[in-house]
């Protein structure tokens, strides 16, 4: 367009400005057909001046739904519903009202969310909704929030109560100060744990955002808003309520995926692509896709690659390919399923010598170095002022948790508990730390308490954790120690071994630990920690059994017990395992003024 | 769009005078947003950063709603154009704070943005669960923020007739006196304007 067509451009659109403002009657496309040069810009611009004119109304004037939106539920506040004392409203969306509410019954703080408008006519979204509801409610996963109840209302939309998480959100934890790497790599796979946990049961969550994720005050992560009333459009019924149309568009679309962007159909991978638009978050402080206007965020999440560039150096190689596979704009090519990145996080966070502490370590280290050049110190001793994560000695004390068994045959149990033991006596061969005794770690079976918790009721500074599996002749264990102030990954290791040289690998385990808290082992210990041995498979088998039953201090384990204690001295007279269990068990058994019974049976048998 | 009666506003201002809560808070999503914009359609660039503190525009809505006895309720239009005076005032007053401690706004950081404008802790949430007020005037932020842009790029003069004509409500006549100018001459003022604008807003 030349100056000349601008010119006439601009006098038609003025002259058309006043037509409108004195609302005289006129055609458009009449008086477009008078600048037959500028038809198509004038049309185009004419559009323009109707959409400035209206967003002036817009702003000087209230719309009817403006109170209908924001209105909707204030009036509860102070109200009733059933037995919940609705106290304020805490956050609004797309998806209704949420409100904080006192549970009067069972005298705790809920969360009640009112169910979409847009359920209200419609049957079908209604089942699924409560469904889903139901899914949700079954998976009692410790860092979703859980679903206490459905109240359904006639003529009204119904309510849920929620877990009332407090907290401050992801991204307001973003937005404070920058997070580290470890914390980063903690969060996310508490995420993925949760995420998974909910794709198991086909629970698909499609707004995973930074602003549904919580962290709690004692560092516990919750996924919010898992998968309600965001129907699957893979299920055929494409009814969207999170439209994708932009003017309902509620909130960002920063974390949508492509497939959403698009608005074609989306399954479980689009949580992945949330997911790993998360992580870069964590990392940069920026969302990867995020731009001034919606429009662009959805074209750069279709067109544009994140820039890989904002990603700190010392970001392990896994990690970064494990963003970049959960960022595959194709889902056919993205990361299938969320249970690996779980894994490979964990993995990474229970490497000590993670790239971020190593990179540390040298740069101190040549720091150092130089100082002590110049300063001329005693060179052998820098090592030791290397600042690392877990300064040293500052475990002191340790729980052994029940190790978990994964068989999920009960008749397994003796296995796993003796497993337990077997560590526990190993570690506490280290003289310098107190290891919390059996009985009171064995409170914690099967118990659902968070680490924290119980670190703290068994007043420790870390724990151990983990489980073992027994499959014929072999037997695969897992362990990982976990400082609990702050929650901290400090070791994991995978063993898969001979049922016989079972002692040798809990021993290898104790030194593993011992190492991780830097107690330094002397030749004595050290002795004394790789005395595991090659054993009797069968009088160990034995000796576990034995050593379960006993443990359950009734006059018929007792029997049993001991039964097996002296088929286990049967199986190889030569070794001290079975004694030292008649013994300690006679020892609690006077104690336990069971003695007499006990010692008239023990002789008997002797 | 339905425009809302005006006995809607009305009814929540005289329960809101009466000092009911959730009135107050009612009438602050409505309007806080639209203040907020009014304010920023009036203000110079080099004040705007300030006002995107939430706080204040809050601040000065909760003020001005304080003060809602003296007010007489004739249209909504009138109660609009008295919050944002109330808030701009308030802007002012803080502005001039600042350069009383020689301060320089530009490099004012207290007033950090915290979040967007739109993440819906405008009001009564003490604790979002990260979620959007999905006010009329909140959808259509990437509009408005356009607006915004081309109006900046206005010369000063049809800036301020736009603003005095669409957001104030002034008649020709008022207009003209502000501007000192003839009754006469406003009308063609204001269509250059317009016109001006639409171009601007059009452009990408």
């Amino acid at each position: 367009m030349n100056d000349n067509q601008a010119n006439i451009l601009e006098e038609a659109l003025t002259r058309f400005v006043g037509i409108y403002f004195r609302g005289e009657q006129s055609d458009v496309d009449e008086f477009i057909g008078q600048y037959p040069q500028c038809k198509a810009q004038l049309k185009k611009r004419i559009q323009d001046l109707q959409e400035i004119d209206s967003l002036f109304d817009s702003l000087v004037q209230a719309d009817e739904s403006d109170f209908e939106d924001t209105a909707t539920g204030q009036e509860l506040v102070g109200q009733k519903v059933e037995n919940f004392e609705i106290i304020e409203i805490i956050g609004r969306g797309g998806m209704g009202v949420v409100y904080l509410a006192r549970d009067t019954r069972l005298k705790r703080s809920v969360a009640i969310k009112s169910m979409p408008a847009q359920l209200k006519n419609d049957s079908t979204a209604r089942m699924r909704f409560s469904r889903e509801a139901e899914l949700l409610a079954s998976l009692n996963h410790p860092n979703i929030a859980v679903i206490h109840d459905i109240i359904e209302q006639e003529d009204v939309t119904g309510y849920l109560v929620l877990e009332y998480v407090p907290g401050e959100t992801l991204i307001e934890r973003i937005k404070r100060e920058p997070l580290e790497l470890e914390e980063t790599l903690s969060i996310a796979r508490q995420i993925a744990e949760a995420v998974s946990a909910a794709h198991e049961k086909g629970v698909v969550h499609r707004d995973l955002k930074p602003g549904n994720i919580k962290l709690t005050p004692d560092g516990r992560v919750k996924v919010l808003d898992f998968g309600l009333a965001k129907p699957s459009v893979s299920e055929g019924m494409d009814i969207e309520i999170t439209s994708t149309e932009p003017s309902h568009i509620i909130g960002t679309p920063a974390y949508m995926s492509p497939e959403q962007a698009r608005g074609n159909p989306t399954d479980h991978r689009t949580d992945i692509w949330s997911f790993g638009c998360i992580i870069y978050q964590m990392l940069t402080s920026h969302s990867p896709f995020e731009s001034d206007t919606a429009t662009d965020t959805l074209a750069r999440i279709i067109e544009r690659q994140p820039d890989w560039e904002l990603l700190p150096n010392e970001i392990p190689k896994k990690i970064r390919a494990l963003l970049q596979r959960c960022l595959e704009k194709d889902p056919e090519r993205r990361l299938g399923n969320i249970a690996d990145a779980a894994i490979e996080i964990g993995e990474t966070l229970s490497r000590p010598a993670a790239p971020v502490r190593t990179l540390w370590r040298w740069a101190m280290a040549i720091g150092f170095t130089v100082a002590v050049i110049v300063v001329g110190l005693n060179i052998g001793r820098w090592r030791e002022q290397l600042p690392d994560v877990v300064s040293q000695g500052r475990i002191k004390s340790l729980a052994v948790l029940p190790l978990e068994n994964l068989s999920g045959d009960p008749n397994q149990e003796y296995f796993s508990d003796g497993m337990t033991e077997a560590l526990m006596t190993e570690l506490s061969k280290i003289g310098t730390l107190r290891v919390i005794s059996r009985q009171s770690v064995m409170q914690y079976k099967g118990m659902d308490k968070t680490l924290p918790e119980i670190a703290r009721e068994l007043d420790v500074d870390a724990v151990v954790e983990g489980s073992v599996l027994r499959v014929a002749e072999r037997v695969r264990i897992s362990a990982q120690l976990i400082c609990t102030v702050p929650e901290q990954h400090l070791w994991a290791d995978n063993y898969d071994r001979d049922f016989g040289d079972i002692l040798i690998l809990w021993s290898e385990v104790a030194q593993a630990i011992a190492r991780q808290i830097e107690i330094t082992l002397t030749p004595d210990l050290q002795a004394r920690l790789t005395a595991g041995r090659s054993i009797n498979p069968e009088m160990y088998e034995a000796y576990l059994k034995g050593m379960f039953h006993l443990n359950k201090f009734t006059p018929e384990g007792t029997k049993k017990g001991l039964t097996y204690l002296h088929q286990a001295i049967e199986k190889d007279p030569t070794d001290p395992l079975p004694y030292a269990g008649l013994e300690s068990t006679l020892k609690s058994a006077i104690g336990q003024m069971l003695q007499s019974a006990l010692y008239m049976t023990f002789a008997d048998q002797l | 769009m339905k425009p809302i009666d005006d006995q809607k506003t009305q009814h929540l201002v005289a329960l809101a005078k009466e000092g009911n809560q959730p009135a107050l808070n009612q009438l602050c999503s409505v309007y806080g947003e639209r203040v907020r914009r009014i304010i920023r359609f009036r203000l110079d660039t080099k004040l705007r950063p300030k006002l995107d503190s939430i706080d204040i525009v809050q601040d000065a809505l909760i003020l001005a709603l304080g003060g809602l006895k003296d007010f007489t309720y004739r249209n909504e239009g009138d109660f609009l154009r008295w919050l944002s005076r109330i808030a701009e005032n308030k802007l002012h007053d803080i502005s001039k704070k600042f350069h009383a401690s020689k301060r320089d706004i530009r490099k004012e950081i207290s007033f950090k943005r915290e979040g967007s404008s739109t993440d819906g802790r405008f009001y009564g949430a003490a604790e979002p669960i990260g979620t959007t007020t999905p006010s009329v005037i909140m959808r259509k932020k990437e509009a408005l923020d356009r607006l915004e842009k081309a109006l900046d790029t206005l010369k000063p003069e049809y800036k301020e007739v736009i603003v005095l004509k669409r957001i104030e409500g002034l008649t020709h006549a008022e207009i003209a006196e502000r501007l000192n100018k003839s009754t006469n001459a406003v009308p063609m003022l204001l269509f250059r304007a317009m016109a001006a604008l639409t171009i601007a807003y059009g452009k990408d």
